[in-house]
């Protein structure tokens, strides 16, 4: 299909104006849409109020043995503990305490203080059988006894309805007077005077009674506090006595910091969770729905083009994915307010922090809806145009939806932070970059990041929507019938019709299983080479990579080779060349190599931190003088050279390599090139030299050129590495290179210059060079 | 005002490797003339058809219509033919004028020669009365003329109708083949697939019989009866099958491909 490339705004209007009302119409879709935002969070609102003023209700019980021995100032006042000792006196409602000297008790509550009564006594036989001994590790003889007993007193505790048993032991107030008076009256005595009976909270392990016991616990902490102040005043002594240092930890945050903080977490979740939902099930509706229904066909032979096509749902995919998220946010941020003030009125000077964020966040919640949604609504159309009927296309949202919420889970996990590599990523960017902006809506700095993230996402969009465009060109995608898979017939077929030259399913295949081999290997791996002696580990390290090597990227290629196809010498372009473009591919190596490495150096800042500080000493020694130069060449640049050239400029590059498509080959080659590099850094160089070498292969027809280039581009990195060059250069190299002590082997600009020019001219060649064509 | 070279299609298959749709075909239609494609299901009519209103494009070969290639430039060839088929579908939350108002607009008319248009068609096809009903709630007759009212909207000079009758009723079947026929006394260049002889014979001023991507035999009724010793077209097709199958053994057992039987 040559569609001419003009687009005609009109047909994309008239287009797109059908499908929005089309959608409109479309109960579900609105539903979707409008309804459910407009109504969920308000009746998600309403049901948390509901069931936290149900579930608060309920009072726990607090039995206290001993409540005659209790000191001033007053503990317990009647059947609850006095409201001075919480920090809210509405909390002593909570807890029910019950006591011995209580005039009217009821029946239950009779039957409760007897229960407790035979506890404590179980209690007291668990005190002697521990003894001295640690009670969470007693002895052997002991445990068996200690555990029964345990488990008795758990189960009276929850058979009695008690929640927290508080003993206090007989005579506490008077010891406690004595040691006041003690303390007071300054005289020394020959033993501690602070050994005597403690009271005891006892609890279950029941999840509501250890609520109850917190409490409790809280209530006797405030108590102890008044108790220690009415002795240091009686003795005389300064109230700061127990607490020379009394840190004070000041928190300087301000209101709108605050919520801010909460609304940068919470808004950017439910940000791409609704840019995706609305823009996934219009565009099954707009794509899959339209074959399913049979208009496909019907809008095909309308003069508007496919790309005209395309982008009308597309457009109307992003409206409703924009409205959704806006639609939600607007709902979300009605409830929260309305739920702030109605808690803030019944609970007046605890701040939730949930109020909206302030006009400058909400600006940049609608700034970022974009990005997002175009991103989302191109992924979701061409995903919606691959399938053959709605029920596939909403098949297609799980796997789109785990992938989203990993990397929505990621940008919330506390490491990963706004810096330029995570700014370029796509959803990850937008995410952080919102999160700081809701924080700070002005910093200098993260705005900085702004062309980044928007210029990123709009060309992750565009991607998804050159591969939607380029779904709506393929046949085989849009009158896919609903023919029936047979696994017999398609591994028949495999073994039958052997093409000459892989299919892209069988490209993917190999690329799979080096990258699975290489995550599968890593850790035993790692596990060998450290169990190894030190000495032997570096060159252990450097077999094993030759072997992984040979392993995962030269073997799956030469293995799936004879069994599925049936020419060898074009699908690797075993073509013989001259000796001047080996020497063409050996000269622009020689070029780009300082060109590159110059441009990784200035690019650092860029990528986060690869490796741990270990691993990079390890690969130093690893690649360091101390190993045989022929080894190290042997290693690092002929084997790779040969292993990484036959998958990615053989097998690869053939399998995508189209009659006037050789560029989509070398980028998908070159990117999956980089993809198996694993750590950021590698996989941005080794995706640029990806592309030269797919350049050189398909122009050449021949892959001999890119192992030339390849093992001379690794060669030369590693001689550079192993060369001890004198801190004083001669004059002649002065110019050329410099040897810093610090920042180590550098090239000046004279030499980087030559360099540039010498790989331009070579390029320049290469993009002119006559191409032999595509393998197919 | 069609003409068909060499037009072969090939789909890659998972059980036979590869199906050969269409093999070699080429024919001519001019204005005023209905050219029937007459041929079993799975004959190749529909791909024959879709790649002339060019959503499919050949695998080899072309065709020019009115003038226009429809490699080279296939929006030219969109905006020339009506296309209706029997499996066409329409939007159901749509009304049966704006579909056609829809489709007009896409067309590029303005909106003065978009109503007479409508119109004019709407009183032909008597669809007044459903003409604001939503697409869902018509009956399958009302459907078909919606479709053909869609694909005479432009009043395009090359009309192309594939099966247009399939699942209607006598009554409405008989309105369609009615509806072709008065086009082509306008002078329309028309062409009609079918598997139904007698709407072939009813209608068609000269036909080609497919049969496996290949044009067995064309030209008009009277040749065609003519070149055969049958008297009825039926029997003819019949005929002119059972040969080709026969031929085809006999070429399997010895090894070597038929050659095509050409067309006018």
């Amino acid at each position: 299909m040559t569609d001419r490339p003009r687009l005609d705004f009109r047909k994309i209007r008239i287009v797109f104006q059908r499908e929005l009302r089309d959608q409109l119409r479309d109960r579900r879709t609105l539903f979707m849409v409008m309804a459910l935002p407009v109504l969920l969070y308000p009746a998600l609102g309403i049901g948390m109020l509901q069931m936290a003023v149900v579930f608060s209700e309920k009072p726990r019980t607090v039995v206290m043995l001993g409540s005659a021995s209790l000191p001033s100032p007053q503990l317990v006042d009647g059947t609850a503990f006095a409201p001075r000792w919480f920090s809210d006196p509405d909390d002593a409602q909570r807890l029910t305490v019950e006591t011995t000297d209580q005039p009217h008790t009821s029946p239950e509550s009779a039957r409760r203080l007897s229960d407790a009564k035979a506890i404590h006594k179980l209690f007291d036989q668990r005190s002697q059988l521990i003894g001295t001994d640690d009670p969470d590790s007693p002895p052997p003889e002991k445990a068996q006894e200690l555990q029964r007993l345990n488990e008795l007193i758990n189960e009276r505790l929850r058979d009695a309805g008690i929640d927290v048993l508080v003993v206090i032991p007989d005579g506490f107030a008077d010891s406690l007077q004595e040691i006041n008076r003690l303390i007071a009256s300054r005289s020394r005595t020959a033993e501690d005077p602070s050994e005597y009976p403690r009271p005891v909270i006892l609890v279950s392990g029941d999840e509501k009674s250890l609520i109850a016991s917190r409490r409790v616990e809280r209530v006797f902490n405030s108590w102890e506090k008044e108790l220690l102040r009415l002795r240091l005043e009686a003795a005389g002594l300064p109230r700061s006595l127990p607490s020379p240092v009394d840190a004070a930890v000041v928190k300087i945050v301000g209101s709108t910091q605050e919520s801010a903080l909460v609304w940068g977490k919470l808004y950017p979740v439910i940000l791409v969770l609704m840019t995706v939902t609305g823009a996934f099930y219009p565009a099954v509706d707009l794509a899959a729905g339209e074959k399913e229904r049979g208009t496909m066909e019907t809008l095909l032979i309308s003069p508007a083009k496919r790309i005209e096509l395309v982008l009308a749902k597309f457009l109307t995919v992003m409206v409703f994915s924009t409205a959704t998220a806006v639609l939600n946010l607007i709902s979300l941020g009605l409830t929260a307010t309305y739920m702030v003030q109605l808690v803030g009125s019944v609970n007046s000077g605890t701040d939730v922090g949930l109020s909206p964020p302030p006009t400058s966040g909400v600006f940049w919640l609608l700034i970022m809806i974009l990005p997002l949604a175009a991103f989302f609504s191109a992924i979701s159309l061409a995903l919606a145009t691959f399938a053959r009927s709605t029920r596939e296309g909403q098949y297609y949202l799980s796997p789109l939806m785990i992938v989203v919420m990993l990397l929505v889970a990621l940008a919330a996990s506390p490491g990963v932070e706004l810096q330029p590599f995570h700014s370029v990523l796509p959803v990850l960017g937008p995410i952080l970059l919102l999160r700081e902006l809701l924080v700070n809506p002005t910093a200098a700095e993260t705005l900085a990041y702004l062309p980044a993230v928007l210029g990123a996402s709009f060309v992750y969009a565009g991607l998804a929507l050159w591969w939607a465009v380029s779904q709506f060109h393929s046949e085989s995608v849009l009158f896919r019938e609903a023919e029936r898979f047979d696994l017999r017939l398609w591994v028949k077929r495999l073994w039958t019709h052997k093409p000459p030259v892989p299919s892209p399913g069988g490209a993917i295949t190999c690329l799979a299983i080096a990258m699975f081999g290489q995550v599968l290997l890593m850790q035993p791996l790692a596990g060998w080479l450290s169990s190894l002696p030190e000495p032997d580990r570096a060159k252990a390290a450097i077999w094993a990579l030759v072997a992984q090597q040979i392993l995962l990227f030269l073997l799956p290629a030469w293995m799936l080779t004879p069994a599925l196809l049936s020419n060898i010498s074009r699908t690797f372009r075993l073509r013989r060349v001259t000796p001047s473009t080996i020497a063409l591919a050996v000269g622009l190596a020689v070029a780009l190599h300082p060109l590159v490495q110059e441009l990784m150096r200035h690019l650092q800042w860029f990528f986060p931190q690869g490796l741990p500080e270990g691993s990079q000493d390890f690969l130093k020694t690893m690649l360091g003088p101390t190993q045989p130069a022929w080894l190290l060449l042997f290693a690092v640049a002929l084997t790779p050279a040969i292993c990484e050239e036959f998958l990615f400029r053989g097998f690869v590059l053939s399998a995508f390599d189209r009659p006037g498509q050789s560029h989509v080959a070398v980028l998908f080659s070159a990117v999956a090139f980089g993809a198996v590099h694993m750590i950021p850094h590698q996989v941005f160089y080794a995706t640029l030299l990806g592309l030269v070498l797919g350049l050189l292969v398909i122009r050449t027809g021949s892959i001999w050129p890119g192992l030339a280039f390849h093992a001379v581009f690794n060669g030369i990195a590693v001689l550079r590495e192993r060369w001890d060059v004198p801190t004083t250069l001669p004059a002649w190299g002065d110019w050329l290179i410099s040897n810093n002590a610090e920042t180590g082997l550098s090239y000046d600009w004279p030499l980087l210059l030559i360099a540039a020019l010498a790989a331009t001219v070579l390029l320049v060649t290469l993009w002119r060079w006559p191409s032999p064509g595509s393998v197919r | 005002m069609i003409e068909v070279h060499d037009l072969s299609k090939r789909f890659p298959d998972l059980q036979q490797g590869e199906i050969v749709a269409l093999d070699g075909v080429r024919f001519t239609v001019d204005p005023g003339e209905v050219f029937g494609l007459l041929g079993p299901n799975g004959a190749g009519k529909t791909t024959c058809l879709r790649i002339l209103s060019t959503i499919l494009t050949p695998t080899s070969g072309t065709a020019r219509i009115d003038g226009r290639d429809i490699v080279d430039d296939p929006d030219g060839v969109r905006a020339r033919i009506g296309f209706l088929s029997g499996s066409t579908g329409l939007y159901d939350r749509m009304t049966a004028r704006e579909t056609v108002e829809y489709f007009g607009r896409l067309y590029g008319l303005d909106e003065d020669r978009l109503s007479a248009s409508i119109d004019r068609i709407f009183t032909t096809l008597s669809m007044n009365e459903f003409a604001d009903t939503l697409n869902s709630r018509l009956s399958t007759g009302m459907r078909q003329k919606v479709s053909i009212a869609r694909a005479l909207v432009h009043d395009p000079p090359v009309l192309i109708f594939d099966e247009p009758t399939t699942g209607l009723d006598v009554l409405v079947a008989r309105a369609v083949l009615d509806t072709v026929a008065t086009l082509r006394d306008e002078g329309k260049c028309i062409i009609y697939s079918t598997h139904i002889m007698r709407e072939a014979e009813r209608l068609c001023d000269r036909l080609a019989i497919i049969h496996r991507g290949r044009i067995l035999a064309a030209g008009s009724q009277r040749d065609l009866l003519e070149a055969s010793e049958q008297s009825d077209l039926e029997e003819h097709f019949f005929d002119l099958v059972s040969q080709f199958e026969t031929h085809e053994k006999q070429h399997a057992s010895t090894k070597s491909g038929p050659d095509s039987e050409a067309g006018p």
